[in-house]
């Protein structure tokens, strides 16, 4: 196969050192920072004692601003790599903030579904991959920033999905989902080969005519039925076994032509990673009414026990509830909320379904909570092998669904109705961000937020815990208490996933800024304070380090 | 779902002091201007009920020029959620959805108003919508009339151009004909755009199906380019530039683009076979044949094996 391939020693990272990740505290190699999904660095040179004379050094701009800077920045070797709005790559010097090579990737003058922001990028064999919001996957050289291969996967204009999560590579392979949960479009999860682009395989997300669960899709409904794959998964190089979380059926609010479970929508699956051929299935939420995407990210934690270890997935659910699956096996372990305020269920029976959905009628409106936008948002949580408590974000608040009934047309969006935002009826609207216990639940602390929370949160061997907020302050809590122990007003709202990294034994802290996700405009119905409060639509990266190079 | 805030509104707002609205205030016209809305634009992901709470930009409290609101509607915005109505609405229905986002400007958005909500919303005006043929199907292609695929009189197949339609954008398949050609402005642009593949006839449709080769549009030949390594690459042409030429290698599917930079070039050779497969005669049955050819030729009655052969 024809690639002009950089030299050997750019060559990195291989399949094997994406594998061994842990043993590279000082980059940040894939998606969550390893494969297991815990975006938790050892770095602990900045500590709770040191953490209020962080500073910042350098700051980067990515231009094109609308969508917001949702992405996880990645380092290797004393090199960023940063995606921003309208497929925007760069590569960066990770000390001084210098730009190297960008790449603006040609979007063609068409609707784009989504936002035009990107939550991330890959890195493999010497490439950084890109998945395009009009559904490509492009390979660039990691020195150069050159376009070497792109494919689509197919035209945006007939399936109404795209890409704006980072693919993952595994091995010789780069695995990508795609959205499409409000569109007509029967959707899957792709592989291809990491050096020369050919696809290897393709799993649906809804089964086919004469394959198990195509019987829980309703006439034709399985053709365009949503389950989309747009966020990134996880993988255990043990099991072979690559998990994912899959979203919700469409039309989101209107069931009545999709009647049935709905498989493998509000699901997590584990697929063989070598064949793409499924190995197991859980489906927290049958038939969904509620937009309760499955899609949010599969946090492998295995947890030792009565002499034995225990291999656990454990599943935040948009819905408000954390699903605890035996990832070997795929069976129910346990699942319990991560916020209090929760009408659309009442609990879970012995084999962890929801127990006594409430119903969404076709006509009328519905009050739920969580609203629509979910207990929380995509924005990632966190898991300390220090602690062994995993950290969440959560927000109190509800909505209304009112249903209608749409034609459905291949490619084109189908919400199947309007969603409302609203503040519970028996308190004030608030957010929160946790420490739990992650099998039990039980609850460590709490950090009280006045809004809803959008940045994914980072937990250090220093036992911190940086995030930001929507008014613009990246902070870091105790990972121990809770308590809030430094602040620093970025001008814009946070909305991305910070990561921290190590360059000639200074640590850094990177920080995405500028949140444009669609969630913005919903929050001033809930709080109406928010709206002058929440900084304009931006785009950049802070960069903190303690002011005293030596540490 | 998403939209391009800043340019929807710099778009909108250049009206703003220089236009005013002109738009008689017709209550029919506008109340069926809300109906429409709420059907297709009122989503919480798009405008909001009554043009507020959306994740697009809110509709009120800006002065609306009809022009600006009609080329907007009709073209949507390209590069943002904004799509383009122009096949889904018929001139009256946007001039009735034009009136009522004019009367939204003048509304505060605090204010609660009577949106027509699913339960009593008025039918669009089917009765006075003149729809072209071609129009009443768009988002699919050209309407191509009931299928009509059958065994004819003399038990001789008939294709059905529907069941084309369905073998050409099969998303099920990695290698459907979509893939590589463009038809109605869906699919990829490996091959040439299909669209007016019509004004051919079946016999030459279907020789081009079975026999790629037998006579290629030179645009789409494929090039042998060898590079100054001795390594070789196959490919139909997608672009070039100064620094490099981009190639569709279509030896896998779906095809992968590879970018050769030019100074790595040694020779490029044009081809006299196509990249097309050759084996969609045996890949595909006869009827599943006449079924393409009679999609591509907007058959009404199908074609049969008689007119191809």
């Amino acid at each position: 196969m024809f690639i002009f391939l950089p030299p050997a020693r750019a060559q990195e990272p291989t399949g094997a050192r994406l594998l061994h990740a842990d043993r590279e505290p000082q980059n940040w190699l894939t998606y969550f920072g390893t494969y297991n999904g815990w975006r938790y660095s050892p770095l602990n040179k900045i500590t709770r004692e040191n953490v209020n004379n962080l500073t910042p050094v350098w700051a980067f701009h990515t231009g094109r601003s609308e969508g917001g800077l949702n992405a996880t920045p990645l380092v290797m070797d004393g090199v960023m790599f940063l995606v921003g709005p309208f497929n925007r790559v760069f590569a960066i010097d990770a000390v001084t903030g210098k730009k190297i090579w960008s790449y603006f990737y040609d979007l063609p003058q068409i609707t784009i579904p989504n936002t035009p922001g990107t939550r991330g990028i890959a890195l493999g064999h010497g490439m950084v991959y890109l998945g395009t919001l009009d559904n490509h996957l492009v390979a660039l050289d990691a020195r150069t920033g050159r376009e070497l291969w792109d494919v689509e996967i197919q035209d945006v204009r007939q399936c109404g999905c795209n890409i704006t999560s980072a693919p993952l590579v595994i091995k010789e392979k780069v695995i990508v989902g795609g959205t499409g949960g409000e569109y007509a479009h029967r959707s899957y999860l792709n592989a291809f080969d990491a050096k020369t682009g050919k696809h290897l395989w393709r799993f649906y997300t809804i089964p086919a005519p004469g394959e198990p669960g195509f019987e829980t899709w309703d006439k034709e409904s399985w053709r365009y039925g949503g389950a989309p794959t747009w966020l990134t998964g996880s993988y255990d190089p043990e099991l072979n076994l690559l998990y994912w979380g899959v979203g919700n059926p469409s039309s989101d609010f209107y069931g009545e032509h999709r009647k049935g479970d709905n498989l493998y929508t509000n699901s997590v699956i584990a697929l063989d990673v070598d064949t793409g051929k499924l190995k197991w299935y859980f489906q927290e939420i049958p038939h969904d009414l509620y937009d309760f995407d499955g899609a949010y990210e599969c946090v492998l934690i295995d947890i030792e026990r009565d002499g034995r270890r225990d291999k656990l997935l454990v599943h935040p659910n948009k819905g408000g509830y954390t699903w605890v699956l035996d990832r070997v096996t795929g069976k129910f372990v346990n699942a319990w909320p991560y916020v209090d305020t929760i009408n659309w269920m009442k609990g879970v029976d012995e084999r962890g379904k929801p127990r006594d959905l409430l119903p969404v009628p076709p006509t009328g409106t519905t009050f739920v909570c969580p609203n629509a936008a979910g207990g929380r948002s995509w924005n990632h949580s966190a898991y300390s092998p220090r602690t062994r408590w995993w950290y969440n974000t959560g927000a109190e608040w509800c909505g209304t669904i009112t249903p209608q009934k749409e034609e459905v047309t291949e490619g084109a969006r189908i919400f199947g109705g309007t969603m409302g935002f609203q503040p519970p009826k028996d308190k004030p609207a608030y957010g929160h961000i946790d420490a739990f216990d992650p099998v039990t639940g039980r609850k460590a602390w709490t950090h009280k937020t006045r809004f809803v929370n959008l940045g994914s949160l980072l937990v250090t061997g220093g036992d911190l815990v940086f995030t930001g907020d929507i008014e613009g302050n990246a902070f870091a809590l105790d990972a121990r208490t809770g308590e809030k122990l430094w602040s620093f007003n970025t001008g814009g709202g946070i909305s991305g996933s910070a990561i921290t990294y190590e360059v000639n034994g200074r640590q850094y802290v990177a920080i995405p800024s500028g949140n444009g996700a669609l969630i913005r405009r919903f929050i001033p119905l809930v709080w109406p304070e928010a709206k002058e409060l929440m900084p304009e639509p931006s785009s950049t990266l802070l960069v903190f380090a303690l002011a005293d190079k030596n540490n | 779902m998403g939209v391009s805030l800043l340019l929807t509104i710099c778009l909108l707002s250049k009206a703003r002091g220089e236009l005013q609205p002109q738009i008689p205030a017709d209550r029919g016209q506008t109340q069926e201007g809300a109906a429409l809305f709420a059907l297709n634009c009122a989503s919480t992901y798009c405008h909001g009920e009554g043009g507020k709470g959306g994740g697009a930009p809110g509709l009120r409290d800006r002065s609306l020029a009809p022009e600006d609101l009609r080329h907007l509607i009709l073209a949507g915005i390209p590069g943002t959620a904004m799509p383009s109505f122009g096949s889904r609405f018929s001139s009256s229905e946007t001039d009735d959805l034009v009136a009522y986002l004019v009367s939204l400007s003048s509304r505060q958005s605090g204010v609660n108003d009577a949106v027509p909500s699913a339960g009593t919303r008025q039918p669009p005006r089917e009765s006075t919508r003149a729809v072209p043929e071609a129009e009443s199907n768009s988002t699919a292609g050209p309407t191509i009339g009931p299928p009509t695929g059958r065994v004819g009189s003399g038990g001789a197949l008939v294709g059905e151009a529907e069941a084309g339609r369905s073998l050409f954008f099969d998303s099920a398949a990695i290698d459907s004909c979509r893939v590589c050609h463009t038809f109605e402005g869906r699919g990829g642009k490996v091959g040439p755009d299909l669209t007016q593949v019509r004004a051919k006839s079946a016999r030459e449709i279907f020789e081009s199906i079975i026999n790629p080769s037998a006579k290629i549009d030179s645009n789409y030949s494929t090039l042998n380019v060898t590079t100054r390594d001795g390594r070789r690459q196959a490919g139909v042409r997608r672009d070039e530039s100064e620094e490099r030429l981009r190639l569709f290698d279509t030896s896998t599917m779906p095809p992968v683009s590879r970018a050769i930079p030019r100074t790595e070039i040694l020779s490029i050779e044009r081809s006299l076979r196509s990249a097309m497969p050759d084996d969609f005669g045996t890949r595909f049955s006869e009827k599943q044949l006449l079924d393409l050819v009679s999609f591509l030729k907007a058959s009404r009655q199908g074609v049969t094996l008689e007119e191809v052969k």
